[in-house]
């Protein structure tokens, strides 16, 4: 059996009368079978069985929309052109 | 006879004239040599080459010790002279001794060779130093080999000096080919010596060519570089260039801290070059990250964002370091995606990945909302998937874990709207609360449940029949089904008696799951405490099951008495007495006895343990000596001595045993249940025939059968007496047909002493006595 809020297709947030609109829409929509709509119904007006179908629910952690990355500072100039290999030349240091 | 003999005297005497006069000359030569009159004493030495054994040598050494006394050009001359009186060596010629000085010669000789190539330094040194090398590797050597080794070593650091200069010379033409050619050179000279600085400075300054022909490097390109080589510096610099040109951003950034960490200005502009660098590369991932967001935004979802999110402890960590600013940002992305990836396994029935997912998260047993992901995901992974042994324990362990949690239930709860006006008990709820009473949501009560004040316990006992039957109508083979269901049992027991036994402050798990993300020593900590004043048992108990690494002192104990319990059941169930004997110390069992529901644990297993067994078998004589064993772990257990006497009454009854056997069993049952009416009645039956045996002569173990009588006879019970009618009636049967003389006889002895009877009539006073004593 599918969690009846699938079923519905309505959040945790939805009133009783959410839930029954919900029903009317499913029942228009035909995406699942009548009878387990029906269930989907008969379980979220059941607050112990709408208990165990919030549990079975999957829930989203808290979390902020994301916002794009801005570094908001510029690269120096320094380039690996200025770097000189032979800058660091020890050819002419006496023989140890 | 005269005449035969003159010629033989005129010889001998001849001879040793002669030889009398070699050794006045080789004296003389040789006091000469002393005296280092060494033309005269050579000129003596070569009259005698044929004459005198050791001419030869001697004139070698003459020589030899006339060089030391010359310039370097005529020693040489001199050494070279000694060299080749080896040609004057005949038959009669100690050899030996002219090797000795041809030995020194030579050393002498290479020597001089190695200071005149030191002392001239004409452009034939480096032909000459090679010469002398090969002349040393010529010769033979014995004596001064150490010598010999050390003068090499000194001729190949010279020529190894010479191939470096050579080389430094070409490097600085440019003609990098031909320097590194003689750096090689060098370096191949003392590969004996790679630590010599020689051997280390061609090393380097052949690498500075390789990288000044950009020449592909192999991987350790520096392994084996000296970094306090006056040429090293230039080396490291020059090769972190290099990597920073290849891309190798974090090989040379680890290059310059360790080998370029100067102030010079060239070593300044290369570390700001690698910062520069790192940021460009991290420029490429922020802005990878940007498309995700974009991706995000716009509702795409797939494989590359799966692999990004896989990814993202990794990106935060490179980025972070370089731009500590972002941390903030950063860290909020893993619950983001978090959520996508998430809803994206749910939406595809991937839910494996979903456990996975929630599994991987950081610290995710502390989160409610997790903890509750995890529990459905665990719920539709047994539902829509096959799993292993191992799925089937992190997942019937984090369900458990979840349901049982009473503050995940709260956590669903409040991410519902509820509108028909319901209030919430935990009353009846299966997780431990007593902490979270205190800050309970306004709908949340732990008033008693009504129609209205709905029970939270209903919800989680519904959710964990649900798993149960899910559980059991696994598609799976019947071991490991029932392996499964055992599990689960065992984590459920073992989540209820802990819930039952501590106030949580968080999110309680299950053995597996605290095991495998070493949650267990909380627990620990939380059940030593025993703020709920429990029994103490209890709280051992519980903890015996979160005692993983054995760590905790205070339920170590607990936890050997239960091991020893388990292998006594063992050893029972294999019938191994040895094993059994091991285990049933006096120590074992005094440390069983102080938990007395372990002690009560054990008296039920040692029970069931038998039960199984006589099923098995029950004429097993081979088990009473296993449970006289297993008695004295449980000496005061009634139903087990029930059981043992029990036992024995069965085979005695269901099968035939000699008189004497069957006596000695059934006292052993008469020992550890004397009230017992079939142990009773049966011990009367067996000692009833033998005593018969004894008065028929045909007992074979009448001093034991007489001991056993004594003892009975001292622990008579009152079930015993009741029913030894068998005995009186012997007794009467016995003494009725005996004649008058016999009974007078025996009668008599009463009063004259047994010595008037005969054997006969003793052995039938004895029985009578006997079954008298027995029957009062």
């Amino acid at each position: 059996m599918n969690n009846p809020y699938i079923v519905l297709g309505i959040s945790q947030n939805a009133t009783k009368q959410e839930i029954l609109r919900a029903k009317m829409q499913a029942m228009k929509d035909r995406k699942f079978a009548l009878k387990e709509i029906h269930e989907a119904e008969r379980i979220l007006a059941t607050p112990v069985r709408r208990l165990v179908a919030d549990f079975l629910f999957p829930s989203r952690i808290k979390s902020k929309r994301p916002k794009f990355l801005d570094l908001g500072q510029q690269l120096d100039e320094t380039n690996i052109t200025e770097l000189d290999e032979n800058a660091m030349d020890t050819i002419n240091i006496e023989i140890p | 006879m005269k005449l035969y003999l003159a010629p033989i005297v005129v010889s001998i005497a001849t001879s040793f004239f002669r030889r009398a006069k070699v050794n006045l000359h080789f004296n003389r030569a040789q006091e000469l040599m002393d005296s280092r009159c060494f033309s005269e004493a050579q000129e003596i030495f070569s009259t005698l080459f044929d004459d005198h054994t050791e001419a030869v040598a001697k004139f070698a050494e003459c020589l030899l010790l006339q060089s030391a006394y010359a310039d370097a050009s005529v020693a040489l001359d001199l050494l070279q002279q000694a060299l080749s009186a080896r040609c004057y060596l005949n038959s009669t010629s100690d050899v030996e001794m002219y090797e000795i000085v041809e030995e020194r010669a030579n050393f002498r000789l290479t020597k001089l060779r190695f200071d005149q190539i030191i002392k001239n330094n004409d452009p034939s040194r480096i032909k000459s130093l090679e010469e002398n090398i090969s002349y040393i590797d010529s010769i033979r050597k014995k004596e001064l080999i150490n010598d010999f080794e050390k003068l090499k070593q000194k001729n190949q650091l010279s020529l190894a000096h010479q191939y470096f200069k050579l080389g430094l010379y070409e490097e600085k033409r440019n003609s990098l080919p031909q320097a590194s050619k003689l750096y090689g050179k060098a370096m191949e000279t003392l590969r004996t010596q790679v630590s010599d600085k020689i051997f280390q400075s061609a090393h380097i300054r052949l690498k500075i060519c390789k990288l000044k022909c950009s020449i592909n490097l192999p991987g350790g390109f520096l392994s084996g570089i000296e970094p306090t080589n006056p040429y090293a510096e230039e080396l490291y610099y020059r090769y972190a260039i290099r990597l920073i040109k290849d891309g190798q951003i974090t090989r040379a950034e680890k290059i310059v801290k360790k080998y370029l960490n100067g102030r010079k200005a060239n070593l300044v502009k290369l570390r700001k070059v690698i910062d520069q660098e790192k940021k460009k590369k991290a420029v490429f991932k922020v802005n990878a990250v940007n498309e995700q967001i974009e991706l995000l935004h716009a509702g795409i979802f797939d494989q590359k964002t799966i692999n990004f999110y896989n990814e993202l402890p990794t990106i935060i960590a490179d980025l972070i370091t370089i731009f500590p600013g972002l941390s903030g940002q950063l860290e909020e992305f893993k619950p983001l995606f978090f959520n996508r990836l998430l809803s994206y396994y749910y939406e595809s029935n991937q839910y494996d990945r979903a456990v996975d997912l929630i599994l991987d998260y950081p610290a995710f047993y502390n989160s409610p909302t997790l903890m509750k992901n995890l529990g459905n995901a665990c719920l539709n992974f047994i539902s829509n998937h096959d799993l292993t042994e191992d799925n089937y324990r992190i997942t019937i362990s984090s369900f458990l874990s979840a349901t049982f949690a009473d503050e995940v239930m709260l956590d669903s709860l409040a991410d519902t709207v509820w509108d028909d006006g319901y209030t919430f008990t935990l009353i009846d709820s299966i997780g431990a609360v007593n902490e979270l009473e205190l800050d309970l949501p306004g709908n949340v009560n732990c008033e008693p449940k009504s129609e209205t004040n709905i029970s939270i316990g209903e919800a989680q006992r519904l959710l964990l029949s649900q798993f149960e039957y899910l559980l059991q109508n696994q598609n799976i083979d019947i071991p490991l089904k029932n392996a499964v269901i055992s599990y689960y049992n065992f984590e459920k027991s073992v989540l209820e008696l802990v819930s039952a036994s501590i106030p949580v402050d968080g999110i309680l798990t299950g053995p597996y799951l605290a095991k495998k993300y070493n949650l267990y020593p909380k627990i620990l900590r939380k059940l030593e405490k025993n703020e709920w004043k429990l029994d103490e048992e209890q709280i051992l108990e519980a903890g015996s099951f979160y005692n993983f690494d054995r760590s905790s002192d205070f339920f170590n104990d607990y936890d050997d008495a239960k091991e020893t319990i388990q292998t006594i059941i063992e050893a029972i169930a294999n019938q191994d007495l040895d094993a059994l004997e091991e285990m049933t110390t006096e120590e074992n069992i005094e440390l069983i006895q102080s938990y007395p529901r372990l002690l009560a644990d054990l008296e039920d297993s040692i029970i069931k343990a038998f039960h199984i067994l006589i099923g098995e078998d029950s004429g097993n004589e081979d088990l009473l000596p296993l449970m006289e064993q297993a008695s004295t772990a449980v000496p005061e257990s009634t139903k087990f001595n029930y059981l043992y006497s029990n036992y024995i009454c069965e085979l005695c009854t269901n099968f035939e045993w000699d008189d004497f056997d069957g006596l000695d069993m059934i006292w052993r049952a008469y020992q550890k249940n004397p009230d017992n009416i079939n142990v009773c009645r049966i011990l009367v039956h067996y000692l009833n025939n033998n005593v018969i045996d004894i008065l028929n002569e045909e007992a074979s173990e009448v001093e034991e059968i007489f001991r056993i009588v004594g003892w009975i006879n001292s622990h008579k019970s009152a079930t015993f007496r009741q029913n030894c009618e068998l005995l009186k009636e012997t007794q009467n049967k016995i003494w009725n047909s005996q004649p008058k003389p016999v009974q007078n006889a025996i009668n008599a002895s009463f009063e004259y002493g047994d010595e008037i009877l005969e054997d006969d009539l003793l052995i039938l006073k004895v029985v009578m006595q006997t079954l008298v004593m027995l029957c009062t």
